[in-house]
């Protein structure tokens, strides 16, 4: 009879515990981005995991799940998160976590190109950013360093600029001839679009994730450093920097000379444009969690039919926060969206009809609306496994009606 | 964990910004300090393993000869024990200590490097202090090094490959030597298969942990070896030939009037040669009285 083990094993005993405990207890490490969302004013073009779909976000229709409208999947199920970039024949760029830029054309059997596939300058890590495309080329930032351009005709790769020292993770702009940018290493980047030279650059004393607001001669960027630093692009130089409780991640909106933006403290703010001080500052401590997005600012009615300006952001705390623009009060009766999204909610929202729509980062409902008036959820969109293999067994998904058939047809059809 | 990991993600952040920026120096350091830190209950956890290991063979014999009488075992166990002056919790009351430092380490370094946006996100909410310390300037932090990204595997498969040789180093050098080659002694024989399982294990996570990881896998074994060394407990037979079985042990058997001697683990050869000689000394004594009454 053995009472207590041997000093050896107990020692491989104590390491394998350690292993498990390394390997599955400890907290779990997050995953890789939410789903990014654009739009081409009739479609909603949502990028999550290995499929981009797209989605009629039509206000006539009452059906509370939305089905996919057009489903496309990546070669060898890459993961790609980038907002899709609407090219100008309608096909759709994403970058992908396997190093690749794919162009989906939207056919009813779209099979993805590789953009670039012999470039001598391949990139050497994944694409986060979503990407822009202006004038026949599509510019997208790179995971680890640098950013690309591509001719959308060929997909050939017209230039690299490889001179930053950490990646960059937003969708360039486009402004007056320049292509601005800002990276992880601090550095908000300006370059000539055509040849991808640098015009210049500006340290901001912190990492650089969201696409800089431009206006009248004047760069807006949020930092992790807690910032907002208003930047003259003639100057190349800070104007103002405005300190936050949280970092400023995502864009913010300018409207009437208001910016609106959140904070990952949970914070939202209203500056004015030009001295950078603060008209309000609001936050729900009772909802707790990050804005990472950019708010949607939209004039509405109220319930006595009074027009008003609203603020709405998502955050991590799975709902929709509303703020009057006038002073940051409540503008839903909670101040929140009716319902939780039941996941964080990171997305930059996107207004359609009375509709402020929202990805998740659960595949349950990877795309809600809310309706403005209200906070309550309008539809949602399931991208989940079932649903999206009976898409995908089909691959002619490109209307509502069609898709809802194929999928039945396809369920039908399937062995038990 | 997060009362663990956030504050091991702050202390590296301030670590890193202390050290210039420089991500792999600040890994070393930090993996290195925290093994310092918690020297002092390693070498309790070695003491008492030796001391553990020494006794396993009369244990062993305790545990034949009352095979049929648990209470009788547990009391010769806890006189053994007492008179080694062992206590088997202590063996691993250290390393359960310790265990949740290493994973609060092992939690920072992984979110530290945050290699994807979510990733990043999560780091926002793990930096302590931030009004103070203005960590956030830090993020991210550097994570380039020679063909290195420590946020990605290594395509190269270079650390891995060090993560699998250094664990097997230390498992081999670290571990108390077999008391016997019986190949039927099934706990010789999953120690033996486990010293090759792990690494191998161990090497194949690494494939997917990132690199960062991995350089902190490597340092942390080659410290453990270095702590094992300073306290001249590497047993480098172990390395060269799987280690010597050690003698078979003696138990002092009480009923039996004449010991039966066989040989002795030096520890054990110590303590049996100071029971003979008590009970010879007892033996003499007696004698010498006896002789004393008959010579009276």
């Amino acid at each position: 009879m053995k009472i207590l083990p041997g000093p050896r094993s107990r020692f491989v005993g104590a390491a394998f515990l350690f292993l498990l405990v390394l390997s599955g207890c400890g907290a779990p490490i997050a995953g890789e981005s939410w789903p990014g969302m654009s739009t081409d004013g009739k479609y909603l073009y949502v990028a999550d995991k290995q499929y981009v779909i797209r989605i009629n976000p039509d206000p006539g229709n009452t059906k509370q799940t939305r089905q996919i409208d057009w489903l496309a999947k990546a070669p060898g199920d890459a993961h790609m998160y980038g907002p899709p970039a609407i090219g100008p024949d309608n096909t759709l760029y994403v970058g992908a976590f396997d190093h690749k830029v794919y162009a989906f054309p939207q056919s009813s059997q779209p099979i993805p190109v590789a953009l670039a596939p012999t470039s001598t300058t391949p990139p050497t890590d994944r694409f986060i950013a979503g990407g822009l495309v202006s004038d026949g080329v599509l510019y997208i930032g790179m995971g680890d360093k640098g950013l690309k351009a591509y001719n959308t005709k060929d997909g050939s790769e017209k230039w690299t600029f490889a001179d930053t020292q950490y990646g960059v993770w937003s969708t360039p702009l486009m402004q007056d001839g320049t292509l601005y940018f800002g990276s992880l290493d601090h550095f908000l980047y300006a370059l000539d679009p055509a040849t991808g030279k640098l015009k210049w650059k500006l340290d901001l004393d912190g990492a650089i994730g969201g696409t800089p607001l431009y206006d009248n001669g004047i760069l807006y960027v949020g930092t992790f450093n807690n910032e907002l630093i208003s930047v003259s692009v003639d100057k190349h130089s800070v104007i103002k920097r405005f300190t936050t409780k949280g970092w400023v991640w995502g864009t913010p909106v300018l409207m009437d000379g208001v910016l609106y933006f959140g904070d990952l403290s949970g914070a939202v703010y209203a500056l004015d444009e030009k001295t950078l001080t603060q008209k309000w500052e609001q936050s729900y401590p009772e909802f707790p969690g990050g804005v990472r997005g950019s708010p949607a600012v939209i004039d509405v009615k109220d319930a006595k039919g009074e027009p008003t300006r609203v603020v709405i952001v998502g955050s991590e705390n799975k709902y929709l926060m509303s703020f009057n623009a006038k002073d940051g009060s409540k503008f839903w009766p909670k101040g929140v969206s009716e319902v939780s999204a039941n996941d964080q909610i990171l997305s930059d929202p996107i207004v359609v009809g009375d509709n402020v729509i929202v990805t998740t980062l659960n595949d349950n409902q990877v795309v809600v609306a809310y309706n403005i008036h209200t906070g309550n959820q309008s539809w949602s969109v399931n991208l989940s496994d079932e649903n999206t293999r009976l898409q995908t067994a089909t691959s002619i998904p490109l209307s509502t009606d069609q898709a809802t058939e194929s999928a039945a047809t396809a369920a039908a059809t399937e062995p038990k | 964990m997060d009362f663990l990991t956030n504050p091991f993600t702050t202390a590296l952040l301030f670590l890193y910004q202390l050290l210039g920026q420089n991500i792999v120096l600040t890994i070393i350091i930090f993996t290195v300090l925290t093994r310092v830190l918690t020297f002092p209950l390693t070498q309790q956890q070695i003491k008492s393993s030796k001391g553990m290991q020494e006794i396993q063979p009369v244990m062993k014999k305790l545990q034949e000869k009352y095979k049929n009488d648990r209470e009788k075992l547990a009391s010769e166990q806890m006189r053994l024990y007492k008179e080694h002056g062992v206590n088997p919790v202590m063996g691993c009351l250290p390393l359960l200590i310790q265990m949740p430092i290493l994973l609060g380490l092992y939690g920072a370094i992984s979110r530290a490097l945050a290699a994807t946006p979510l990733q990043l996100l999560d780091l926002n909410h793990r930096i302590l202090g931030n009004d103070v310390l203005h960590l956030s300037k830090m993020v991210p932090l550097q994570n380039q090094f020679l063909w290195l990204n420590l946020g990605q595997p290594d395509k190269l498969f270079i650390l891995p490959v060090l993560v699998v040789v250094t664990t097997w180093l230390q498992s081999k050098l670290m571990t108390p030597a077999p008391t016997t080659n019986d190949p039927k002694d099934p706990s010789a024989a999953m120690a033996r298969n486990m010293t090759v399982m792990m690494p191998l294990m161990i090497g194949l996570f690494s494939l997917q942990f990132a690199s960062g990881l991995s350089m902190y896998w490597v340092v942390s074994n080659l410290a453990v070896v270095a702590q094992y060394a300073l306290m001249g407990r590497v047993d480098i037979r172990n390395l060269i030939g799987g280690g010597a079985p050690k003698p078979s042990p003696v138990l002092i058997e009480e009923a039996d009037d004449t010991p039966k001697k066989k040989a002795l683990p030096t520890n054990t050869r110590e303590t049996a040669a100071k029971m003979a000689a008590t009970k010879k000394k007892a033996a003499n004594t007696a004698s010498t009285k006896a002789k004393a009454s008959k010579a009276k």
